[in-house]
């Protein structure tokens, strides 16, 4: 009787996370799809649809990024793309913990994007977009969560790098084929940026899960040698920039509506010189 | 004369100090380890009344880190009672060779306490990430950009069947820590450990096994396998 009294209060809590539809608690101990199946998922709608290049007419052009809007509510996620229509940005990345998973909410988040000819934009599943079976939500609506981009300028061409890490480790799989690509592809553009879900140092105490370090040391290593400018991630809520080597591992505000800080993210690219700047959205 | 009084105050701590030896090797597989890797590692250990200083490095016969030595640390412990409670606490400093280009350090502090089935750890540790001369001087970096990691939790909960006297055992255990990584707290790891005493048949050994299970965003209720090791080894109580 007072073990089961014990248990009592956990899943009390279990059972509350899962009704009121917020978390997937059974995902802390199995996965629906493996961070792998997701990866040779991700590769099988590549073959189908060939990488995107965006061709812009001058060497000065902006990139806004988000991340965490967890739609639900979409206040921020409208103000993101009206500021990107309003700072011209030639692409927009939605770097995971798009939705909380659940259908409706992709259906409402999808609703919301731009067509792509107008303003393209590019997403990752985060952890969040997993839960309740989410990925299949995921795929039907944006395809791969590992794929490249290109800006064309008249000048350069800069390369992206968008990786799934809603697992919270990119799999082995998935890590062959990044080395492969900063082998291979990325010596032949000027800048490249990797984009993801989960941010790489524990900058602060929270529950939020990073990389385990046996992976940060690969990661790490492998962008500071194929010359990696800069690392663009989320999951942590809190704006926060860390420069190692010549890298610079940025991890976004969360766009979430009803937050205190809540915020995205500008990269300015301009003569080859990137510059930086996290703004906030007034609540 | 001060010399003859100091070997006879070595001398004398010599007869009651305890050393101990220990070697083990581990074989494992992980998301990035490139196939399978072996390592092994040896500790030295000296205990003199209530504080002993363990010392110990780790090398890579297999794996993708192109250094052989890829681990160092060092431990001072001074063992305490409050009541009949006992507590060691540790301070301990680690240094990794990561790469050829980076390396790891780690310090912190531990608090101990071992009982009947229990062990149990819970500290905090300074983890920094530096980059080698020679990474600083082939990719053209600031060296002074470095990554730190304050305030990590460190914990361990083992629990064993039979009581921590008994000459064989088998116990479970969720943690954070090993001798040579540091997780953050929110990548646990779980083993298995056995182990054998045979002091009781005259020999001053003892074996152990350990399974470990390691997983990835389990806290971020997105769990994903990320590797396993098996390790074996032998403690030698010198005394």
């Amino acid at each position: 009787m007072e073990h089961r009294l014990n248990i009592l209060p956990v899943l009390l809590m279990a059972m509350s996370f899962t009704a009121c539809e917020i978390a997937d608690i059974g995902g802390m101990l199995l996965s629906d799809q493996s961070v792998n199946q997701r990866f040779e998922q991700s590769m099988s709608w590549n073959a189908r649809n060939p990488y995107r290049e965006i061709v812009v007419p001058s060497d000065d052009y902006v990139i806004l990024a988000m991340s965490d809007s967890h739609v639900g509510g979409t206040d921020n996620l409208d103000h993101f793309i009206h500021s990107a229509r309003e700072l011209n940005a030639s692409a927009m990345v939605m770097a995971g913990d798009l939705t909380t998973g659940h259908d409706k909410d992709y259906a409402i988040f999808q609703q919301r994007l731009p067509l792509q000819d107008s303003l393209p934009s590019f997403q990752i599943a985060g952890n969040h977009d997993l839960y309740f079976k989410g990925w299949g939500g995921f795929y039907s609506r944006f395809g791969s969560s590992t794929y490249l981009f290109t800006v064309k300028t008249p000048v350069a061409e800069d390369l992206f790098i968008c990786l799934d890490t809603g697992g919270g480790t990119v799999g082995s799989r998935q890590l062959n084929w990044l080395k492969d690509v900063l082998e291979n592809i990325r010596p032949d553009f000027r800048h490249c940026i990797v984009f993801t879900h989960n941010n790489f140092f524990r900058n602060r105490r929270t529950a939020s899960t990073n990389p385990p370090v046996e992976e940060l040391y690969v990661l790490v290593e492998l962008f500071l040698k194929h010359q990696v400018d800069m690392v663009v991630t989320g999951h942590d809520h809190r704006q926060y920039a860390e420069v190692f080597g010549n890298t610079t591992y940025i991890t976004m505000d969360a766009l979430m509506d009803g937050l205190e800080h809540s915020g995205f993210f500008q990269m300015q690219f301009n003569d080859g010189i990137i510059e930086y700047t996290f703004l906030n959205i007034p609540q | 004369m001060k010399y003859i009084l100091l070997l006879l105050f070595l001398t004398g701590l010599n007869l009651m100090a305890q050393p101990l030896v220990w070697v083990y090797t581990d074989i494992g597989q992980n998301n990035v380890s490139d196939g399978i890797y072996w390592k092994a590692a040896g500790f030295g250990k000296y205990q003199y009344d209530s504080y002993f200083v363990e010392t110990g490095f780790q090398v890579d016969i297999k794996s993708s880190n192109e250094n052989i030595l890829s681990g160092y640390s060092i431990k001072g412990v001074r063992r305490f009672f409050i009541k009949d409670f006992p507590l060691d606490f540790q301070g301990f400093f680690m240094w990794k060779p990561l790469s050829g280009i980076f390396t790891e350090t780690n310090w912190g502090m531990v608090l101990n306490h071992k009982r009947n089935r229990i062990d149990m750890n819970l500290g905090s540790g300074f983890r920094t990430f530096a980059k080698t001369k020679k990474a600083i001087a082939e990719y053209n970096i600031d060296p002074a950009t470095k990554v730190r990691e304050n305030w990590n939790l460190l914990y361990s909960f083992g629990c064993y069947l039979k009581p921590m006297v008994n000459n064989w055992n088998i116990g479970l255990a969720v943690t954070n820590i090993d001798h040579f990584i540091l997780n953050q707290e929110t990548n646990p790891v779980f083993y298995l450990r056995s182990l054998y005493d045979f002091n009781h048949s005259g020999m001053p050994l003892s074996l152990f096994v350990e399974s470990w299970y390691k997983s990835a965003g389990a806290f971020n209720l997105s769990v994903n396998y990320f590797g396993f090791h098996f390790r074996t080894g032998l403690v030698w109580n010198i005394d």
